[in-house]
């Protein structure tokens, strides 16, 4: 497979194209997260929720993908050099959440439904969570090298400028993510 | 063979000038010192690429499914090249 497809599909694809694969893989991994017991609750957090509200996945991803769509956009505004659609923002970072869907696979393993127990039985409990948390790790960090790609293409901001804009985008949009969430999704 | 036509001293990379010109037709040589049209300056896939824009009219929609690219990604060829043409622009200023 191309390696180019895999971590920047956005030198292909863009724009409309993008939101609507990107609203596809909003809503498939929200309804794995919820069967899974997992929330998403800023833009790079995962954790597994107690509750019987399946739909709060749904909120989660939606929150986070449009608080980076408007924290990015409002970024490119001061910082590109040329004019950026939004279009490209809102579908790119969509798109990028693609590593959620094999995340949540992972995470659809059966640990008791809602929480990791603290009183695993065995020691290949242990192992066995740890090989999940390393493979949920993995996926985490592909999300956030889409994203990156997903800024860079949409942008055409480079280098230096481009690692510092992402990393002030990336954590605006988790505080202001994780605040409407812990405010507004129950 | 399709030879290219080289833009940069392969000794000290600064950009070349053309000395002499001859008719093929008549064996006429002119010579002098010319400054390279701006565009000839560029680097061949630059050159193909302002080619296919303008045999796109300027329309960066139908560049992008002609090159199999996202808009973004042609867009953002465009604006490099726009920034390498900038440059060249300074420099002829500047050995003027």
């Amino acid at each position: 497979m191309n390696s180019n497809l895999l971590f920047n599909p956005f030198l292909k694809i863009a724009g409309v194209k993008s939101l609507l694969i990107g609203i596809f893989v909003l809503l498939s991994a929200s309804a794995l997260a919820g069967l899974a017991s997992v929330r998403f609750d800023g833009v790079i957090d995962v954790h597994f929720y107690k509750s019987e509200n399946f739909l709060i996945p749904f909120y989660d991803n939606f929150i986070n993908w449009g608080t980076t769509v408007i924290i990015f956009y409002l970024i490119s505004l001061f910082t590109a050099g040329s004019s950026v659609r939004f279009i490209d923002i809102a579908g790119t970072f969509a798109m990028a959440r693609m590593a959620l869907i094999p995340l949540c696979l992972i995470m659809l393993f059966p640990f008791k439904k809602g929480h990791i127990p603290a009183d695993f039985d065995h020691i290949f409990d242990w192992i066995f969570m740890n090989l999940v948390m390393f493979f949920v790790f993995i996926f985490l960090i592909w999300e956030v090298v889409l994203m990156y790609n997903a800024w860079v293409t949409s942008s055409n901001i480079k280098k230096m400028k481009a690692n510092i804009t992402f990393i002030i985008g990336i954590l605006f949009s988790e505080m202001i993510s994780k605040t409407i969430i812990v405010f507004f999704v129950k | 063979m399709n030879k290219k036509l080289p833009y940069r001293c392969p000794s000290c990379e600064n950009h070349l000038k053309v000395k002499s010109l001859l008719c093929d037709q008549c064996g006429t040589e002119v010579s002098g010192l010319f400054f390279m049209p701006l565009l000839s300056r560029l680097r061949s896939e630059d050159q193909d690429f302002i080619i296919d824009f303008i045999k796109c009219s300027g329309n960066l929609k139908i560049m992008a499914q002609n090159l199999k690219l996202s808009y973004p990604t042609v867009r953002n060829l465009l604006d490099d090249i726009i920034t390498r043409i900038d440059s060249i622009e300074k420099q002829q200023i500047e050995e003027k």
